[in-house]
């Protein structure tokens, strides 16, 4: 099992991956196609080793939403596997959805209810404890300070502190393994900073996470492996000590999508 | 089942503490049909009123003088006296097909010296139903008739190959209430379901809130089924704001009516509890296909436009189903598989307990029914809920 990152158990793997979806007319005239199906994600492995944070880099429309979906068993590969602390994604989903925290900005709050309510009402679906929920509950919102705005209903918050509420009820569960898509996008730099600080706490703690992202600043400061992605297609997946002993990540990046480009026009 | 429950309770949660949604959904159905019903009552009490106070001309052919006297004390009806001549009572024919008057009493001869013997005595009573005033009439000294006890002493209109109803080609309509109540009643109960339903399951979708859920452990049937349970209980409660209303509005219409109607006489007609309570049963089951019906749509829609766009024909549908079941004929022949056909079901069930033609096989047939297509339809919603295209593709 040595990989990159010294000797670690395998969390999650994934194996020859491939996604499709119809293309509707208006999606076909929108992206000047005439395919009637787009490949989204395309013969995709990788794996996740415990206690590192593993970094998916690419472009829009790459696959990386696509891939965090199918891990977090919201939709189901075409073709391939997906095992979780040994378990099928598509064959064991609840024992799956035991063990992921998912965030991504498609995943939304009732806008209705309070951070409170619905950290209560996630706590409760996802089997916690009351007595554990209720002190995890306060350790949580009194990190992002959430506490000054717990009785808030969600309409009223601002995008950042609906972020915080967000995250935070992703972790109801305390789980081993966190898939966040874009965790930074669309937030103030302070709580972009906040984010960042406690994604490497969570690692620090032993737990696993993946992310989707495009900026590459962010992958340099927490990232321990980067698997770049382009076109639906795992391009390569190193530790980024390796990709970035001799240019930064963006050119290293650059290089290899330019060179994906010109392979596909020759 | 907790996680159900949890669903549910979230579902409550989110209702019944949004004022202007309890406030649009539960209250103002019942003040609604209240307010309805209550101007439709004093409306057709207006109508009637008015006929009665025009009056009506009745002819007496070999008049019964204990009839007659009695006949004196209803006001509006001015009797006239005629011998039975084959000639004169053909032209009474035509001048009651013509509305000229409109009813023809014809006593069975030596009438007043036989009423109570062996051979009991008849009066057939000739109306024109297409003359409102003839109807009124009519009604008038049938139920004149009915206080006197007659069926003892007396038959009215006893043979049933005789026309008595002169208006032949006019088709009869059934009661005003049998009409037109479960066709409001439905179209509240549908308003009360599209309130709630879209909201919570395609307005879910559209937010992005149900991909929240379906990332957590609880299985996608366990969501389905806490949701549609949930709206059904919040659309019962609806339906209950319905139901009140109109038996808060019921009686006092009937009343109206009838005193009315009957002028001086005292006629107690009104509906009982077993009529109030087969109503909330059929009611209840009705709601519970509306909801899965509706949610199935929602479920399909990516939005709550969309849902709502999804329903307008649904909905179409429901209105031409309540308007044909309005003109179905109501007899005791009614076919029984009629009320196999879901709405239209409900619909011919309600008007049978409104005009008190209860029979129990149809309205358990009825019942039992929406149950069942309930059932299927949440099974239904279940899988949709599972559906990865349903849910994110299209």
């Amino acid at each position: 099992m040595m990989k990159g990152s010294g000797h670690m158990e395998i969390v999650l793997e994934a194996k020859n991956l491939k996604k499709t979806f119809k293309l509707s007319k208006k999606q076909q005239k929108l992206e000047a196609t005439k395919e009637t199906v787009k490949v989204a994600v395309d013969d995709l492995s990788f794996e996740l080793y415990q206690g590192e944070i593993y970094g998916l880099l690419g472009p829009n429309g790459a696959g990386k939403t696509t891939t965090l979906r199918i891990i977090s068993t919201l939709i189901k590969p075409d073709v391939g596997e997906v095992f979780v602390h040994g378990y099928n994604i598509c064959k064991e989903a609840t024992k799956v959805r035991h063990c992921i925290g998912f965030l991504t900005s498609e995943l939304k709050l009732e806008s209705f209810f309070t951070p409170n309510y619905l950290y209560d009402f996630f706590s409760s679906l996802h089997d916690v404890d009351p007595q554990m929920a209720k002190q995890r509950k306060e350790m949580l919102f009194k990190k992002f300070g959430i506490d000054q705005f717990a009785e808030v209903k969600v309409e009223n918050l601002s995008t950042g502190m609906r972020q915080k509420v967000s995250l935070v009820i992703s972790l109801v569960h305390d789980p081993d393994i966190i898939v966040f898509d874009e965790p930074t996008n669309g937030l103030d730099v302070l709580t972009a900073k906040m984010v960042t600080d406690f994604l490497k706490e969570l690692k620090q703690e032993g737990k696993t996470i993946l992310i989707s992202t495009h900026i590459f600043s962010l992958v340099e400061k927490i990232c321990d492996r980067v698997g770049i992605l382009i076109n639906g297609k795992m391009i390569l997946s190193q530790p980024l000590k390796d990709l970035t002993s001799e240019k930064s990540l963006e050119d290293v990046f650059f290089d290899i999508y330019q060179k994906e480009m010109e392979g596909k026009v020759l | 089942m907790k996680h159900i429950l949890t669903i549910m309770k979230k579902e409550f949660a989110r209702f019944f503490k949004d004022r202007r949604m309890v406030f649009s959904v539960l209250i103002l159905p019942g003040l609604l049909i209240f307010i309805l019903y209550s101007i439709l009552g004093s409306s057709i009490s207006k109508q009637i009123t008015q006929e009665n106070n025009k009056t009506a001309i009745v002819y007496l052919i070999d008049e019964s003088s204990m009839i007659r006297s009695k006949m004196e004390e209803i006001p509006n009806l001015e009797l006239k006296s005629e011998i039975n001549d084959p000639k004169k009572l053909d032209a009474l024919f035509d001048q009651l097909e013509n509305k000229k008057i409109d009813i023809i009493m014809e006593f069975s001869p030596n009438f007043d010296e036989n009423i109570g013997q062996e051979e009991l005595p008849e009066i057939s009573i000739y109306y024109n139903s297409s003359n409102s005033i003839s109807m009124s009439a009519y009604t008038t000294i049938n139920t004149l008739l009915d206080s006197l006890q007659h069926q003892s002493l007396f038959h009215t209109n006893l043979h049933s190959d005789i026309q008595y109803d002169v208006a032949s080609n006019e088709e009869v309509m059934g009661s005003i209430f049998g009409m037109i109540l479960p066709f409001l009643i439905i179209a509240l109960m549908f308003s009360s379901c599209i309130s709630v339903a879209p909201e919570s399951i395609a307005g879910e979708k559209e937010r992005g809130t149900m991909a929240t859920l379906l990332v957590t452990p609880i299985k996608r049937s366990e969501i389905a089924i806490g949701k549609v349970l949930s709206l059904s209980i919040i659309a019962v409660l609806c339906a209950l704001s319905s139901f009140l209303g109109t038996i808060a509005a019921l009686p006092s219409m009937m009343n109206q009516m009838m005193v009315d109607t009957a002028t001086t006489m005292e006629i107690e007609i009104s509906y009982q509890l077993k009529d109030y309570l087969l109503l909330l049963f059929i009611i209840i089951s009705t709601l519970l296909v509306l909801i899965g019906i509706i949610s199935i749509i929602s479920s399909y829609a990516r939005s709550v436009k969309e849902a709502t766009t999804l329903i307008a024909p649904f909905m179409i549908l429901i209105m031409v189903v309540g308007i044909f079941s309005m003109f179905t004929e109501q007899n005791e022949s009614h076919h029984v598989a009629l009320y196999f056909i879901p709405i239209f079901n409900s619909l011919i069930a309600m008007r049978d307990v409104f005009t008190f033609n209860i029979h129990v096989l149809p309205i358990l047939i009825t019942i039992l029914s929406n149950f069942v297509y309930a059932s299927i339809i949440i099974y239904l919603v279940t899988l949709m809920f599972k559906s990865e295209k349903v849910m994110f593709g299209r």
